[in-house]
């Protein structure tokens, strides 16, 4: 089942073109990453992805529905690139507070909340407010908040930003966690290590447009290459490959 | 309780949590008690007995900080979102722009009303204490007509934090209110006095302008006049209603074409 | 010693320093400093503002005697001590005891309606229902809630005259603390002596309030001598004249009750080569009438 799909969608900033035709779809159950260097359109994806704004062109569907409408988001969770959560709110309230807005009856969102403070490790700064967390702290609060209604896409935004290299493990195994029962992920992201051990799928796109997509297993090819030379020689390539009349910009199979 | 109201109910509670737990209210509190506690015990002249200049200024204080409180929350209701990109965690919940507009704008309402109970209460009780009546009808109208000025206050604020910079909002709104409240009632009559284009300028401001000057009961109160008919006091209310409801339709209009 | 201790310890020896310093420079310089010796913190930051915010809570005072509504054509005591008594008998009504001078006048007199018309609009006919217009003043007593605002008026700007009466006028008339006005009024003439208005009420609570004819003649004389100075202004020596035709009769008035009608016809002629038309010739002819003398 496909869990996003874009199709042939753009979207222009003034004079700037942040997506130029892009069309990929993300299936169910599989951890997607969406890789890309900066100002490469990611967030501007994500932000139509979420009914943010409307793409200019093209179609965008999330489990089937229109993002824009407030009911298809019941299933996506959302964890946006470095949120500075309300620093007068402890994670509890935090936690509550989104719980309200997802319309979740409250002894669940107190379950959800324990459960889920416990799992990203902010146990005993629970009662802290949150302007005294570190930017780490302020990360994982961000990722039980994306999960805090159990949703069925968990978006996130660049997601390993800040996070200590334990914290890293346990987001990895979180993640991991989650594809297990069953969750999509769509997460974007610069760390290219990271993403080659948890992706099964990944999206590279330059300036708008979609360079490549497809496994891990079709990155590799000759088992001789990482994510990482693969990244590049996609960057640096692309424009080559585009005038040879090679697919660029469109999903492989 | 609905969806709705839930969500609505969880909006508002942020806007009241972040005014308690910023503590303006206990600042704005104490520096109401160093202004009127030497003026509760001077005597002008080495004469006792004058009161109306201490309701005076405990009203006008009142006054004084509750516009500061409605418009601080009100503006920053939404820059605050947009600088730590709260805004889109909020949005990516199955809420839609105008619920959280309209719980945004409760939880204001609601943050600034309830600062002004306090104040109330605590100037019934000290005008109880000093002058043996206690919270006497022309009180309670002031008190309902001063939310009336909160509502289209933190209207006000509110369309004004969407579509200007916060420092802009402050300033233009506080000056119009402010402007509002000095020459409301004479608008109409400064314009009949002008010549064309500024006859035009200030017969709009006179028509389209927020008559906050209409929930202005302080002279009734200090000066122990009767209180108005309460045919008057539900028009004004109404009034408020109107203009909030008007400044809210703009600022979700506004609200859905904001690009973040 | 540790930083911390020693930055408590430097801040305290600065603290002291200051402090003694404040207090020896003074001393020390006395006359030397820029500051005229006297001049408060509110007369330094002010400047010449302070007489316009005096006057501006003067009028929040007359607001106060109104019930708070604005710009009613009526004071508390508009120029009393220029006008108050003009055209009076004086046996007969001008200076009793206890008799207000002339302190509650209407510009236009008999209208105590409503001062802001309502109708010409919602927004007008809301206004004025919110904003009470009827005409009410404040009565004996109550007018103590004027005092605060006359306080700051006063200790605003010394310049301020009509605050000092208007405060003077409701301590010892309408609250009979006459030693109180007194007392306002000695400090008014101390700050500001070139004015004979404060004199001249000064002199008018003696006789009228505190019956001390010595001093009330006193006043009524240092009133007059500070009204002689020629005035480039029309309208101030329109207000002298008539304030020193006043205080000439009050002289005459009081140099009629120890019999000295001499000194009575001394002022009548004084009040004639002033202003032969003026009433208090003709009030001063009476007083001499009633005496049983003719003026020569």
């Amino acid at each position: 089942m496909e869990v996003v799909k874009l199709e042939h969608v753009s979207k222009t900033f003034g004079t700037v073109k942040a997506v130029n035709g892009l069309t990929l779809t993300v299936r169910q159950g599989e951890i997607f990453g969406f890789l890309g260097t900066n100002g490469a359109g990611k967030t501007t994806t994500i932000k139509m992805l979420l009914g943010f704004f409307r793409p200019d062109a093209g179609q965008v569907s999330v489990l089937g529905q229109n993002p824009g409408d407030p009911a298809a988001r019941r299933a996506i969770g959302f964890m946006p690139e470095t949120a500075y959560y309300y620093p007068y709110l402890n994670v509890r309230e935090l936690l509550a507070f989104y719980g309200g807005l997802c319309g979740m009856a409250k002894a669940d969102i107190r379950r959800r909340s324990a459960e889920l403070i416990a799992r990203v490790g902010l146990e005993e700064a629970g009662g802290r407010l949150l302007r005294h967390y570190s930017k780490g702290m302020l990360q994982r609060a961000g990722i039980a908040q994306a999960l805090l209604h159990d949703p069925d896409l968990l978006i996130l935004d660049e997601p390993l930003t800040g996070l200590d290299p334990l914290a890293r493990i346990r987001f990895r195994d979180l993640i991991l966690d989650l594809r297990r029962q069953g969750k999509t992920i769509f997460f974007s992201s610069h760390d290219l290590s990271e993403s080659e051990l948890i992706c099964d799928r990944v999206a590279i796109l330059k300036q708008g447009s979609l360079v490549w997509c497809g496994t891990l297993g079709e990155v590799a090819g000759d088992g001789q290459q990482n994510l990482e030379r693969i990244f590049l020689k996609m960057l640096g390539d692309a424009p080559a490959r585009a005038v040879a009349g090679e697919p660029v910009g469109e999903e492989r199979p | 309780m609905s969806h709705r109201v839930c969500q609505i109910k969880a909006l508002a509670g942020l806007s009241v949590l972040e005014l308690y737990r910023r503590k303006d209210l206990i600042v704005v509190f104490v520096l109401c008690a160093v202004i009127l506690l030497p003026l509760m015990v001077f005597t002008p002249f080495g004469v006792s007995g004058a009161s109306r200049y201490v309701n005076e200024m405990a009203l006008l204080l009142v006054w004084l900080f509750s516009l500061v409180i409605g418009l601080g929350v009100s503006a920053r209701l939404f820059p605050p979102e947009f600088e730590s990109r709260t805004i889109y965690p909020m949005l990516s919940k199955p809420v839609a722009r105008g619920t959280v507009l309209a719980g945004k704008y409760a939880g204001a309402l609601a943050a600034s009303v309830s600062a002004l109970a306090v104040f109330y209460a605590a100037y019934g009780l000290l005008a109880g204490v000093r002058q043996g009546v206690w919270f006497p009808a022309v009180l309670v109208q002031a008190f309902a007509l001063h939310i009336g000025f909160l509502a289209v206050v933190t209207a006000l604020g509110l369309l004004g934090s969407l579509v200007l910079t916060p420092s802009a909002n402050l300033t233009m709104m506080g000056l119009t209110v402010t402007g509002m409240l000095f020459f409301g009632q004479r608008l109409s009559a400064l314009a009949s006095a002008q010549a064309w284009p500024g006859r035009t300028v200030l017969t709009l401001l006179d028509w389209f302008g927020p008559h906050v000057e209409f929930f202005d009961l302080r002279q009734r109160v200090v000066h122990e006049w009767p209180p108005i008919g309460w045919d008057v006091c539900l028009a004004v209310l109404a009034y408020a209603a109107g203009y909030a409801a008007l400044c809210l339709m703009v600022a979700a209009f506004a609200f859905r074409k904001k690009r973040f | 010693m540790s930083g911390q201790r020693l930055q408590l310890w430097l801040l305290l020896v600065g603290a002291g320093v200051a402090v003694a310093l404040g207090r020896a420079i003074p001393v020390c310089f006395e006359g030397r400093l820029p500051q005229t010796p006297g001049e408060d913190v509110l007369s330094l930051i002010l400047g010449d503002a302070r007489l316009e915010l005096s006057r501006a809570l003067g009028e929040k005072a007359e607001e106060y005697f109104h019930g708070g509504v604005r710009n009613l054509n009526c004071t508390i005591h508009s120029d009393a001590v220029g006008r108050g008594h003009e055209g009076h008998d004086a046996e007969a009504r001008g200076i009793k005891e206890g008799e207000p001078h002339g302190a509650h006048q209407h510009g236009d007199e008999g209208e105590h309606a409503s001062g802001h018309a309502p109708g010409g609009g919602l927004w007008q006919w809301i206004n004025a229902s919110v904003h009470e217009q009827a005409h009410r003043h404040l009565e004996g007593l109550q007018m103590v809630e004027m005092l605060p605002w006359f306080w700051a008026a006063c200790r605003l700007s010394a310049k301020n005259t009509q605050a000092y009466e208007s405060s003077a006028y409701v301590l010892a008339y309408e609250l009979g603390k006459p030693e109180e006005g007194v007392r306002l009024l000695e400090d008014g003439i101390r700050k500001d002596p070139a004015k004979p208005e404060l004199d001249f009420f000064l002199g008018e609570i003696y006789f009228s309030k505190l019956r001390d004819m010595r001093r009330a003649e006193a006043c009524f004389v240092s009133a007059r001598e500070k009204c002689l100075p020629a005035q480039r202004d029309a309208a101030r020596a329109e207000e002298l004249l008539r304030l020193r035709l006043r205080a000439v009769f009050y002289l005459g008035y009081l140099a009629k009750q120890r019999g000295d009608l001499d000194r009575v016809r001394l002022c009548l002629n004084e009040a004639e080569s002033l202003a032969p038309q003026h009433h208090t010739v003709r009030d001063l002819r009476v007083l001499l009438e009633k005496s049983g003398t003719k003026n020569q």
